[in-house]
């Protein structure tokens, strides 16, 4: 066994991993995130919101209909991309015109009333839920003990990233949808229902969220405010890697993470503000983000 | 409102007491009720109705005006308590019903009624029971009109019991029905069956005497009328085996409902100018304003009151010559509330007349026995309403509260108990806020609760400054009673010192005596790990390292990996509320505790427990001073604590809002005032506690209130059987071990 900086091998290779970990969550998070700024120029404050609606449906998923966490995974993102939809509909579809702002409070209006509202039935300590039983227990992997629950999280999280990624990148659909975003009206001259691409773009971007959720109830504790918790990091996760850059949100969501969990084993006292350091020394350096386009 | 206005003021309101005397003169009158309700008997027949009998003929009763003392399935303590606060009450009473549903008996001409964990093994365990006897002296003390029903002499298996050990010589003298009481002048008693003959529980919802007696007694007949009615229908509802046996021995006429005036051997209804000044008399005989005498003399003077009231008034003139005019509330109670609330009992006779009636000379406090009527005593339930701690105080202490001023309301009916509620969103500056404007603004005397130790000790400062009363059960901070503790404020559930110790030990004890500490990065984590880690080192274990974590942390896998690599045996959570429940949960996911090692959660709830569920949450040691499912007190106290919060289950934080707001109205009872906070918290610390769910126990000098605590651990899945169904008792620690001595917290009370 060797030492790097005075920490055995073992455990900075065991940090590395973790913080590969909870770089998947900020990956998935701030990709929902960069995908709605991206698309519909709105700065979804609701997101952490929607992530904890995410894990609350599949607890309510789990106690009231007997569907398992698999189900969850399927019917959780759809069910709270459905509420994304309505409330794009009612509420966020008169705002495009106007400044971020708006679309900003209204979001964290919302954010506000939905876990009001949840702290209201549910309670505010949380509530309980399972590994599910095919992803119990873990690997040894010589330098450490790895959950099969977290590998999963990993690989799920990669597929997911890649192929968001690759949908709005690399395939027709995805081009039409950049391309409506840059000029709306010419993109629908060409005979594309644009409003409807939107509104479906906002679903799926919530659906992500709720996605997430899903992924984190199993680890951690499922409660009303576990999504304000989270959703400041995975803000300064998108701003660092460059408001509504797809790749900037993937590549910044894992790194951020492997940097937090080394925080962790020199310094975890600044475990949490080690973002927010690099966030302000990102945008001193390059005010539009690691990856941002420089608008 | 003060009474700086003086005198116009107090001339309006006394004017007001008389127009409101003469007018209405049935509200002169006070009606006291004590109804017992015996049914879960523990070495007796259950019976299913008394309960309800009880509770019916009490909501029935408190319709009719009367102050009820209900009492449902008391033991002998019980018992005893409930009829020494029915005979306090009686003593002032016109009318006093006592009611009683359950099992009773006769022993040689004696009658007893029997209390749930009565026990009857020979002639001796009597004394386990109550006499009626008693209860009947008790009755009697009431002016006019006394009745006692006795709904029992039901299946009594314990008589035949003593029968048989008492041998066959003496075997007559046990009966398994109730003796005959010789009822004396104005009273009524009404057995629910004859004497010597047993009487049907029933089988709906009442036993047939008590349905019977529900059917008739809100009707507007005379009394007599009412009761023979109830006979005449129990017979006829049990196929004619049970006839009631009724015995009035009393002369003219009583209404319940209907005839306003009890007019009890009273020759003539009309009343005459002595009559009406004696029930004026009866009004105003305590008070201390000149005025209202004045006003009195003027229109009684020729009668022996009126006497009565001049010397009143000279003695008066006195001590106002003597004392520098202090601030009095001048009036009776009931001027204090506008005329159409006023219930229908006359409360103005709230001040004993045994008491002193008015300031003496030598005397500056004014009004000694009279509440100080112009202000009622104001709770303030200070707590996280909507965020982190609202589950472990917030609503439910709310909750909480109320039942305690329901409770209190049934000895002290003349007190009257306010209570306001706030969310100090676990900001210091919020919740100092609130405090200062609940003292200076709303005159609130008390605050209960607030969860959160940052909140709480910036309250208790702000408490101590403006001498009011801090009563904290959601804080942890040992320092409340430490070098932060002051004359005005009470700690009553739990403390960091507490849980540390309690649990530490019992960890150590069992062989966990290497740790590693997980601590959240601020001052309660920091104070928690202090005294843990003193814990465990006293006790012969060592601490092997520790790592801080920042406040609302969300992943602890990186944190629990480092205390896996420490190899220690004992991983303690030096933090609270979601950081624990994560670090739990987390724990489980890596497999520390299948791996060898054990989890100390040295702050956890049951409402975390819940949290996490019983898979997760299995196997962990924790300390709670208070547990709903412990005992039968407990249980019913949660009961009806549910009827509020439907579904969900008390916790300790909640029952020690409950205990201390009680011990606290008690002690302002005692002392007929809540001014002075100093002087009510020194009253508390004076008074032993006792209430139905900490027990007895006592508030020490520094503020500490200490009581036995107990070591739980967490069922497995398949060990909970219900809903709520957590723990099971590890061990008990005596109140005198559980809590940090008095002289090691610094606290500056302490020392003198």
């Amino acid at each position: 066994m060797f030492e790097i900086f005075g920490i055995p091998s073992n455990a900075l290779f065991s940090q590395l991993l973790i913080g590969l970990i909870n770089g998947s969550f900020y990956a998935l998070l701030s990709l929902g995130l960069a995908v709605i700024f991206g698309m519909l120029n709105i700065i979804n404050f609701s997101h952490g919101a929607q992530y904890m609606m995410g894990a609350f449906v599949a607890y309510l998923l789990l106690q009231y209909s007997g569907l398992n966490y698999w189900w969850a995974l399927i019917v959780a993102p759809i069910l709270v991309g459905l509420t994304g939809v309505l409330i794009e509909r009612l509420l966020l579809q008169w705002l495009y015109k106007l400044d971020h702002l708006y679309g900003l409070l209204l979001t964290f209006g919302l954010a506000l009333i939905i876990e009001g509202v949840f702290r209201n039935y549910f309670g505010a300590s949380g509530l309980p839920y399972q590994v599910p039983d095919a992803l119990r227990g873990g690997t040894n992997l010589g330098f450490m003990f790895l959950p099969n629950y977290r590998a999963w999280v990993i690989f799920i999280s990669l597929v997911v990233c890649f192929g968001t990624w690759f949908v709005i990148e690399r395939t027709k659909l995805g081009s039409n949808l950049r391309a409506a975003t840059e000029n709306p009206t010419l993109v629908r001259a060409f005979g594309i229902n644009v409003p409807r691409m939107i509104t479906l773009t906002y679903g799926f971007g919530v659906a992500l969220a709720a996605l997430a959720g899903v992924m984190a109830a199993p680890i951690y504790n499922v409660s009303p405010q576990m999504g304000a918790d989270l959703i400041i990091v995975v803000f300064a996760v998108v701003v660092i890697g460059g408001m509504g850059s797809i790749m900037g949100a993937i590549v910044t969501g894992f790194g951020l993470g492997v940097v937090e969990g080394l925080t962790k084993v020199f310094f975890p006292e600044a475990s949490n503000t080690v973002i927010f350091v690099i966030m302000a020394i990102v945008l001193l350096i390059r005010p539009a983000g690691l990856f941002g386009r420089g608008t | 409102m003060g009474f700086r206005g003086g005198f116009r003021l107090r001339l309006a309101l006394a004017i007001l007491l008389f127009a409101g005397c003469f007018s209405v003169p049935a509200l002169a009158e006070r009606r006291v009720a004590l109804v017992v309700g015996n049914g879960a008997y523990k070495n007796a027949a259950r019976l299913p109705n008394p309960k309800n009998d009880a509770e019916d003929v009490a909501a029935a009763l408190k319709r009719g005006g009367f102050e009820t003392i209900v009492g449902l399935d008391l033991d002998k303590a019980g018992m005893d308590d409930a009829t020494a606060r029915f005979a306090r009450a009686a003593r002032e009473a016109d009318v006093a019903i006592f009611y009683y549903s359950g099992h009773a008996m006769q022993f040689s001409g004696v009658n007893y009624l029997m209390p749930v964990d009565a026990r009857l093994t020979d002639e001796t365990d009597l004394r386990r029971m109550v006499r009626v006897d008693d209860i009947v002296a008790d009755v009697q003390q009431a002016k006019n009109l006394r009745i006692m029903v006795l709904d029992s002499c039901r299946d009594n298996p314990l008589a035949e019991e003593l029968k048989r050990s008492i041998g066959r010589t003496r075997a007559a003298a046990v009966s398994r029905g109730l003796a005959k009481i010789d009822s004396p002048q104005g009273m009524i008693v009404a057995y629910s069956t004859q004497s010597g003959r047993t009487a049907e529980d029933g089988t709906g919802r009442n036993s047939p005497y008590t349905t019977a007696f529900l059917k008739h007694i809100e009707a507007t007949d005379e009394i007599g009328t009412v009761f023979r009615r109830v006979s005449a229908d129990v017979y006829e509802g049990t196929k004619r085996t049970q006839l009631p046996e009724l015995s009035l021995s009393f002369i003219g006429e009583f209404y319940l409902r209907g005839r306003p005036t009890p007019t009890i051997a009273a020759p003539s209804p009309v009343p005459t100018p002595v009559n009406e000044a004696a029930s004026a008399w009866s009004v105003i005989q305590n008070t201390t304003s000149q005025a209202v005498l004045e006003d009195f003399i003027r229109q009684f003077g020729g009668t022996i009151y009126g006497s009565l009231a001049r010397a009143r008034l000279d003695e008066l003139k006195k001590s106002l010559v003597a004392v520098a005019a202090p601030v009095a509330p001048a009036v009776p109670p009931q001027l204090a509330q506008p005329a159409k609330s006023a219930p229908p009992v006359q409360q103005a006779v709230v001040a004993p007349p045994t008491r002193p009636s008015a300031p003496s000379a030598d005397a500056p406090k004014p009004a000694v026995g009279v509440f100080p009527a112009s202000r009622t005593v104001k709770i303030g339930v200070l707590s996280d309403m909507s965020s982190l701690y609202a589950d472990l105080g917030g609503p439910g202490s709310t909750a909480a509260a109320k039942l305690a001023i329901a409770d209190f309301a049934q000895t002290n009916p003349e007190i009257k108990v306010e209570l306001l509620s706030s969310d100090h969103q676990n900001k210091p500056d919020i919740g100092s806020n609130i405090a200062s404007q609940w003292f200076d603004v709303d005159k609130v005397d008390m605050i209960v609760d607030t969860p959160n130790s940052g909140v709480a000790l910036a309250v208790s400062q702000v408490t101590t400054t403006k001498n009011k009363v801090f009563i904290v059960s959601g804080a942890a901070s040992s320092d409340l009673t430490g070098p932060r503790c002051n004359a005005n404020t009470v700690h009553w559930t739990y403390d960091t010192w507490m849980l540390a110790n309690s649990t530490a030990k019992a960890v150590v004890k069992t062989g966990g005596n290497s740790w590693f500490f997980l601590t959240a990065d601020y001052a309660f984590g920091h104070a928690l790990e202090r005294d843990t880690a003193a814990v465990v080192e006293k006790n012969g274990g060592k601490v092997l390292n520790k790592v801080r974590h920042p406040l609302n942390t969300s992943d602890f896998s990186s944190f629990l990996l480092q205390a896996q690599a420490s190899k220690a045996k004992v991983i303690g959570l030096a933090n609270a509320g979601g950081d624990t429940l994560n670090s739990i949960k987390q724990a489980a996911e890596f497999g520390i505790v299948k791996g060898g090692q054990s989890l100390a959660g040295l702050l956890i709830f049951a409402s975390d427990v819940n949290a996490l569920g019983l898979a997760t949450a299995q196997g962990l040691v924790l300390t709670e001073s208070w547990y709903w499912d412990a005992n039968d007190a407990n249980r019913a106290w949660t009961k009806r604590w549910q009827t509020e919060r439907p579904g969900k289950f008390p916790n300790m934080v909640q029952a020690g809002v409950y205990a201390g707001t009680l011990h606290y109205l008690k002690s302002v009872a005692a002392l007929m005032s809540a001014t002075d906070g100093k002087a009510v918290v020194a009253k508390m610390k004076e008074t032993p506690t006792d209430d139905p769910l900490f027990g007895k126990g006592t508030v020490r000098a520094d503020g500490r209130k200490t009581h036995d605590v107990f070591l739980f651990e967490v069922k497995k899945p398949s060990e909970s059987k219900y809903p709520g169904d957590l723990y099971k008792l590890r061990a008990t620690i005596p109140a005198s071990e559980a809590f940090r001595p008095l002289a090691e917290g610094n606290c500056p009370l302490a020392r003198g």
